[in-house]
């Protein structure tokens, strides 16, 4: 659905973007993860035809989106990371606004309206002013915005951001909501926890370059060494002791009752190393990988590539 | 033939929504009616004031108190659109961008063209209800006569469209700088320099035009420059010329002083009559500009002619008829050209450029020719 081919763009002597490629096959929700300045801004804006491309080539559905920006943008659904709304409208003139400016007028953009505000659970604040919303309730507005002419694929730049917990959770069940309705959607994150159970497939950028992208599973397959942690009622010395001398366990740290490894292998191995325990007669009461199994690759891929 | 329908669709689905959009915003709250009440107040100020000097220093009332009113009128709230047309624009696409509010606009249907467009007009409607407003004061002048009706609908022809120029000069400036401080700023000193400053240039211009003819071997008079008519002031002056080739009283010796134009001999001189064109008149001559039709084609309605016979001198101390476009026919194609100038740059800067970049890129390239 999205084809982007060594994508370059400069701001100054800044090489924000430096042979950026990578693909978005239909209907896959897409996290586009690096830090800040890594590039994902400039790569969206780029896709939203809101910015030129030094070099490269770009295209959505088919359509290049320097040369077929009119096609691109009607297939597209866009919100930047930082945006505005019109304090002096209320959120339905709001939404009709953004249905004029895509040619749907009348009964139909009064109907797309009512729906999207039902979508975003915003449809009982239909006739408050824009700026009374709360950040998050913006936020699902401007998300509301950027569906109302159906578009098949959604470009979101950190769609999460600066939200409370709560807020953030709702944000997600209506991104994982928009994935179930067949959208393809590309979400740019550097929070990684946000993204690890929504996408089905990510691509970690660093420096203006895509450095691992593809599916979920096989991404985190790839990450060989994960983090686990490990709780036992008593004896965390003798259980730190006994990990050392497993196979493919490597940092133990022990802290009280917890100890925490890095664990090389497949879960196999992870479940061969807890047996292990159990059958010293240790009394394990927790095993876990830990949360972030994305954060580890990312943080990973960080080291290595700074390393060098 | 697709790519048009295409291009006009894309203009509507950027100026309906966003005539709605600003109207709607602009109509709430106690904003527009403070402007309203602010605008009417200083009108009616100025006509209570302009009486005031006329009765305390003249007198009786003189036959010339329409006129004065009339003057100060139209003046005034040429004078008072000129400095509120471009606070309406100024923000309009600067203030989207520092409310981040464009990018989400540009990624719509709607071309930069429309956007602008929209901007434009939804500022005009209401610059435009501002001036309707003080129609009702024009009846005033009535009260004292000796203005033709053709002279008020000329009058607020001339205000409304060098309001819709300044409305797109702010635009266009809003379009172009980042901060709508920057825009404001530049637009006010553009404002002022076509108000006030236009008709330094033209006597700068005059005298230097003297310096290098000092034996007078060229005709004098004639038709002002026409792009002094780009100033509102300049236009309405020469545009009400009074039977004896007089301008408006006060904003008229002004400008007289300033560009030179006073009479010279003064006097009666008979023109022969030109074929197919002027019969022959009685005239005054007053040098350089003297100005025989002022009232030959406006019968008390309609507006004034489009045209204007100029009598010039020359160096052999014949009289010559020239014809030209009136003052204020070129102000309102001045004015009208520099809005479409205006919201065009305007609608480049706003992503036009790419939008271009982009058509051009499409086309296949065709290999030059043999």
């Amino acid at each position: 659905m999205i084809r982007v081919e060594g994508l370059t763009k400069r701001y100054g002597r800044l090489r924000a973007l430096d042979g950026m490629t990578f693909a978005v096959p239909r209907g896959a929700v897409f996290g586009f993860i690096g830090q800040n300045g890594a590039g994902k801004t400039t790569t969206l804006r780029i896709l939203a035809t809101l910015l030129l491309p030094d070099g490269g080539a770009a295209e959505i559905g088919g359509y290049d989106v320097v040369r077929h920006r009119r096609e691109v943008r009607q297939i597209i659904g866009y919100m930047p990371d930082f945006f505005g709304v019109y304090d002096d409208l209320r959120v339905g003139e709001y939404l009709e606004f953004y249905a004029g400016t895509m040619g749907i007028r009348g009964a139909a953009a009064r109907r797309l309206r009512d729906d999207l505000l039902e979508l975003v659970g915003l449809a009982d604040k239909r006739d408050a002013f824009v700026d009374s919303l709360s950040r998050g309730m913006q936020q699902r507005l401007c998300l509301a915005r950027a569906l109302i002419h159906d578009p098949q694929v959604l470009l979101l730049d950190e769609p999460a951001s600066g939200l409370d917990p709560v807020a953030r959770v709702e944000m997600r069940e209506l991104l994982r909501e928009l994935g179930r309705m067949g959208k393809t959607v590309v979400i740019s994150s550097h929070i990684l926890r946000e993204l690890a159970d929504l996408c089905t497939h990510v691509g970690i950028v660093r420096a203006g370059r895509v450095v691992r992208a593809g599916p979920v599973e096989a991404i985190l397959a790839e990450a060989q060494t994960a983090t686990y942690v490990v709780r036992v009622l008593r004896d965390p010395e003798r259980a730190g002791a006994l990990l050392e001398g497993c196979p493919g366990v490597t940092g133990v740290l022990v802290e009280e009752d917890r100890v925490e490894f890095g664990f090389t292998g497949d879960p196999g191995g992870a479940a061969a190393v807890l047996a292990h325990l159990v059958r010293d007669g240790l009394p394990v009461v927790h095993f876990s990988r830990q949360a972030g199994d994305l954060e580890d690759l990312f943080l990973q891929i960080s080291r290595e590539e700074v390393a060098p | 033939m697709r790519g048009l329908k295409v291009w006009w669709e894309d203009l509507l689905s950027g100026v309906r929504p966003m005539l709605a959009k600003e109207l709607r915003a602009r109509s709430r709250g106690v904003r527009p009616a403070a402007l309203l009440t602010l605008y009417l107040l200083a009108v009616a100020g100025g006509i209570s004031g302009v009486l005031w000097v006329v009765t305390r220093f003249f007198g009786a009332l003189s036959v010339q108190v329409g006129l004065w009113l009339f003057t100060a009128l139209v003046v005034g709230s040429t004078l008072l659109l000129a400095v509120i047309t471009p606070a309406l624009t100024t923000g309009a696409i600067a203030g989207e961008r520092e409310r981040k509010t464009l990018d989400l606009l540009l990624v719509t249907r709607a071309s930069p063209l429309g956007i602008a467009l929209g901007k434009l007009l939804s500022s005009v409607v209401y610059v435009l209800y501002l001036l309707l407003a003080t129609i009702p004061a024009y009846a005033l002048v009535y009260l004292f006569g000796g203005v033709p009706v053709s002279y008020v609908v000329t009058a607020v022809l001339l205000a409304a469209t060098s309001a819709v120029a300044f409305a797109a000069v702010g635009l266009f400036f809003s379009a172009l700088f980042r901060r709508t401080q920057v825009a404001t700023l530049v637009s006010y000193l553009v404002v002022l320099f076509v108000l006030f400053g236009l008709p330094i240039v033209g006597e700068v211009q005059r005298s230097l035009a003297q310096e290098r003819d000092p034996f007078g071997t060229r005709p004098q008079g004639g038709p002002l420059p026409w792009y002094l008519s780009a100033s509102p002031l300049v236009a309405l002056d020469s545009a009400f010329q009074g039977p004896e080739g007089e301008g408006l009283p006060l904003l008229g010796d002004l400008l007289r002083a300033m560009l030179g134009i006073g009479p010279m001999s003064g006097g009666a001189v008979t023109v022969q009559a030109v074929p197919g064109g002027m019969p022959a008149t009685t005239v005054y001559t007053y040098g350089p500009v003297s100005v025989i039709s002022g009232f030959s084609g406006s019968r008390g309605s309609g507006v004034l002619p489009l045209r204007q016979t100029y009598v010039t001198l020359t160096p052999g101390g014949e009289l010559r008829v020239v014809t030209a476009l009136a003052p204020w026919v070129q102000h309102l194609l001045i004015s009208l050209g520099t809005a479409g100038v205006a919201v065009a740059g305007a609608a480049w800067r706003l992503g036009g450029s790419g939008n271009l970049r982009a058509w051009l890129r499409r086309r296949p390239r065709v290999p030059a020719g043999p």
